[in-house]
């Protein structure tokens, strides 16, 4: 057909090269984040909001599916085991984090220092961190063998007996924050040893004593380090999973159970899957509630901070 | 090829089974016979064992007809039946057809009455409860004993409680235990004790725990078992969290002196220099008994056809390969893969101490729950069990516990005739 009279429809001015062009030129960006808005959607959006509506059926595995409503949370708050678990869950973080703070900052500040060779101990430090949870909590499970564990050994030979470091009840909670400690105090270093590298200069200048220096010019720019690691620390310790399930499997009995290992246990070992679900719901609303509270905290201290560099400028 | 049925050439077979260590073998005598003879290829997907049910249940809620053959453990059968994951054998496509070579008469009754019919119950077991597998793999805690420190092993719980008090030293315990409370861990160590004194988890039949669980009779067996611990000092105290490794481990390493453990499953483990120290010094034999009677506990499993496989046929047709004297008895003869034959008329080529062994406590052979509940059973029990082992709890309390928790699940089951 000849388009020498005028197409038909008539040509619309939004379809001219340039208009198409601009609209292109508004998609392309859509375009870019698409595949990682997709994958997003299935993987993390859909299972969470699948997993909220799981935790609210009455389903195991091989079963029929229930709808329950608010059943299982009701059945969880009611249930003394679960808050139990849930400060159990909190002992573990609030001593684990701690240990890994100051250990963190003690370490960071030490490898702060210019001295030959301290490339290489960085190096080595960041080891634990690197390695997969579940390898060093195998690694820890076979070194804490009331029998047959080098610490066993050590304590034997230090005079101690036999300590059963993963059946006594105290020293089971204490294997576990160990092993986080041991693990993840490197992440805290490695914070540290960033914000140290700022603050570096201003505290050489500093012509008060260490303590001084450390306490007022130090610690204040490293508030925001510290808080970020209380922030991944607090959130990753109090997923605690593998530790767990591999050095004490929750025992005694289940006085060491985590609640991710409830959820474990329940939804898979059980096949209690609207359960386990609603349990998981419950590690996620406290995390939220705890990230949100830190992150407050963080935009705080970044405040003063900013306030506390315009002050010494204006000096 | 079996008379009346016809399997398309080239399949491919899928069999997902538990790391097993008679997989290997099964394996390799698939590729050698099965595949040349039938034209039918098959593939082994071996998973973790503690993976493997739940694998299962997923791949059903997922209508999967990815596996043609499941391979299952005793006490998953219930839950696999109410999933709908194992095709039902005693029709006339299998079991009836009269050309099929598996007669389930051929079998041991106390196996097939616990592994492969559902619902049955244990206390008065049934041959005509419907057919979901075949067995596949048989083993029985055994006691396994250093034969270079004793005369003979002891026969009764109350014999191997001193014999382990008194080979207690230094350097050595009397008694290894898996004394977690993951998987089955300690339930396997409790259970011949108390069955022995005559005790019982529960009334199949009323689906009742409370006052049966924690029965005068079994606190007294806990209380006899927590006591090897902790007054004889006869048992390492950290097992109590040991798994089937440790347990085994303590024993071949010389650092106990008896243990209970599966037979013939590993088989010549004890013999081979490269995992044992004391080779030659193990001997094995049947549980002890208690002052009622003599239980053992059966640790069996099964293989049967999924659902909803499209080449039942072919699946139907490995498992008349598997269950051929041929196989069978290529399998036997196997050391490695620590098996025995679940026919009656094969029992006379097993002879080595570690397979005979299981013969002789075919006739105490007892099972836990297998209902589709089981799992939850089995987690209330075993927490209460650890808690008293490690002193947490007195054992009166901790079976106390364990029966009300467990009565308000078997309550609530669809099954329970309570709820018919």
């Amino acid at each position: 057909m000849s388009s020498s009279a005028g197409s038909f429809p008539p040509d619309n001015p939004q379809s001219s090269p340039e208009s198409r062009y601009a609209g292109q030129l508004r998609a392309f960006p859509w375009l870019l984040v698409a595949p990682t808005v997709i994958l997003l959607i299935a993987l993390t959006i859909f299972p969470l909001i699948y997993s909220l509506y799981m935790s609210l059926h009455n389903f195991t595995l091989g079963g029929a599916k229930t709808w329950i409503g608010l059943d299982n949370y009701r059945d969880l708050l009611s249930d003394r085991s679960f808050w139990r678990k849930t400060w159990f869950t909190l002992q573990i973080t609030i001593f684990a984090v701690a240990i890994e703070l100051v250990l963190g900052l003690l370490c960071a500040l030490v490898l702060n220092k210019r001295l030959r060779g301290l490339g290489l101990l960085r190096m080595i430090v960041y080891i634990p961190m690197m390695l997969s949870p579940l390898v060093v909590a195998y690694f820890w499970r076979i070194m804490l063998d009331g029998s047959f564990g080098v610490f066993t050994w050590f304590a034997q030979e230090l005079g101690f007996g036999k300590p059963q470091w993963t059946v006594d009840l105290t020293l089971a909670k204490a294997s576990i924050v160990a092993t986080d400690v041991w693990q993840w105090t490197p992440f805290v270093t490695l914070l540290m040893l960033a914000g140290l590298q700022a603050v570096h200069e201003a505290a050489e200048l500093d012509k008060g004593t260490r303590w001084m220096t450390f306490r007022s010019i130090t610690l204040p720019y490293l508030m925001t380090p510290i808080l970020i690691a209380v922030l991944f620390r607090t959130i990753d310790t109090f997923k605690l999973f593998e530790a767990v399930y591999i050095i004490t499997q929750g025992g005694p009995g289940d006085l060491t159970e985590t609640l991710s290992l409830m959820a474990y246990t329940v939804g898979f070992e059980q096949s209690r899957i609207g359960m386990g679900a609603a349990i998981s719901w419950f590690v996620v609303v406290v995390i939220n509630v705890l990230a949100t509270l830190l992150i407050m905290l963080m935009a705080r201290s970044r405040r003063e901070s900013v306030m506390m560099a315009e002050v010494g400028d204006d000096e | 090829m079996r008379p009346g049925h016809f399997v398309k050439a080239q399949a491919t077979l899928n069999v997902l089974a538990p790391q097993w260590p008679q997989g290997p073998k099964e394996q390799a005598l698939a590729a050698e016979t099965f595949t040349p003879e039938s034209g039918i290829a098959v593939n082994f997907e071996a998973v973790n064992y503690a993976t493997l049910e739940q694998r299962v249940k997923l791949l059903v809620e997922g209508q999967s007809a990815d596996y043609d053959i499941y391979d299952y453990d005793s006490q998953w059968l219930g839950g696999f039946v109410a999933a709908g994951a194992l095709e039902r054998l005693d029709t006339d496509q299998f079991l009836g057809n009269p050309d099929t070579t598996i007669q389930m008469d051929s079998f041991f009754p106390e196996i097939t009455s616990r592994l492969v019919r559902y619902p049955n119950n244990e206390a008065a077991p049934s041959e005509d409860a419907p057919v979901y597998g075949v067995p596949w793999s048989l083993n029985a805690e055994a006691l396994w004993w250093r034969n270079d420190l004793m005369d003979a092993a002891p026969a009764t719980w109350e014999e191997l409680r001193a014999k382990a008090q008194e080979l207690t030293n230094d350097s050595m315990f009397g008694y290894a235990v898996q004394g977690g409370r993951d998987a089955d861990w300690i339930i396997s160590e409790t259970n011949p004790i108390m069955w022995g004194n005559g005790g019982e988890l529960w009334d199949q039949a009323t689906y009742t725990a409370q006052g049966i669980l924690n029965s005068d009779s079994n606190k007294d067996s806990l209380q006899f078992f927590v006591d090897m611990n902790l007054v004889d000092g006869s048992i390492d105290p950290a097992s109590a969290n040991w798994t089937i490794n440790e347990r085994l481990g303590a024993l071949l390493t010389g650092k106990a002196a008896m243990c209970l453990n599966w037979a013939p499953l590993f088989g010549g483990v004890a013999d081979d220099p490269n995992q044992s120290q004391v080779v030659g010094q193990i001997g094995y034999a049947p549980s002890p008994a208690g002052s009622v009677t003599t239980a053992a506990m059966i640790g069996c499993q099964g293989t049967g056809l999924n659902t909803l496989s499209e080449q039942k046929d072919a699946a139907w047709q490995y498992l008349e390969w598997w269950q051929s004297d041929e196989t069978q008895t290529a399998m036997i003869e196997d050391i490695p893969s620590g098996f025995v034959s679940a026919r009656t008329d094969l029992q006379s080529l097993a002879t080595n101490p570690w397979q005979t062994v299981f013969f002789e406590m075919l006739p105490s052979l007892r099972d836990m729950w297998n209902i589709p509940e089981y799992a939850q059973l089995l987690q209330i029990l075993q927490t209460e069990l650890n808690l008293a082992y490690v002193g947490q709890k007195p054992p009166a309390d901790a079976l106390d516990d364990a029966a009300l928790a467990q009565q308000v699940v078997l309550d609530g089951s669809p099954d329970n005739p309570a709820n018919a």
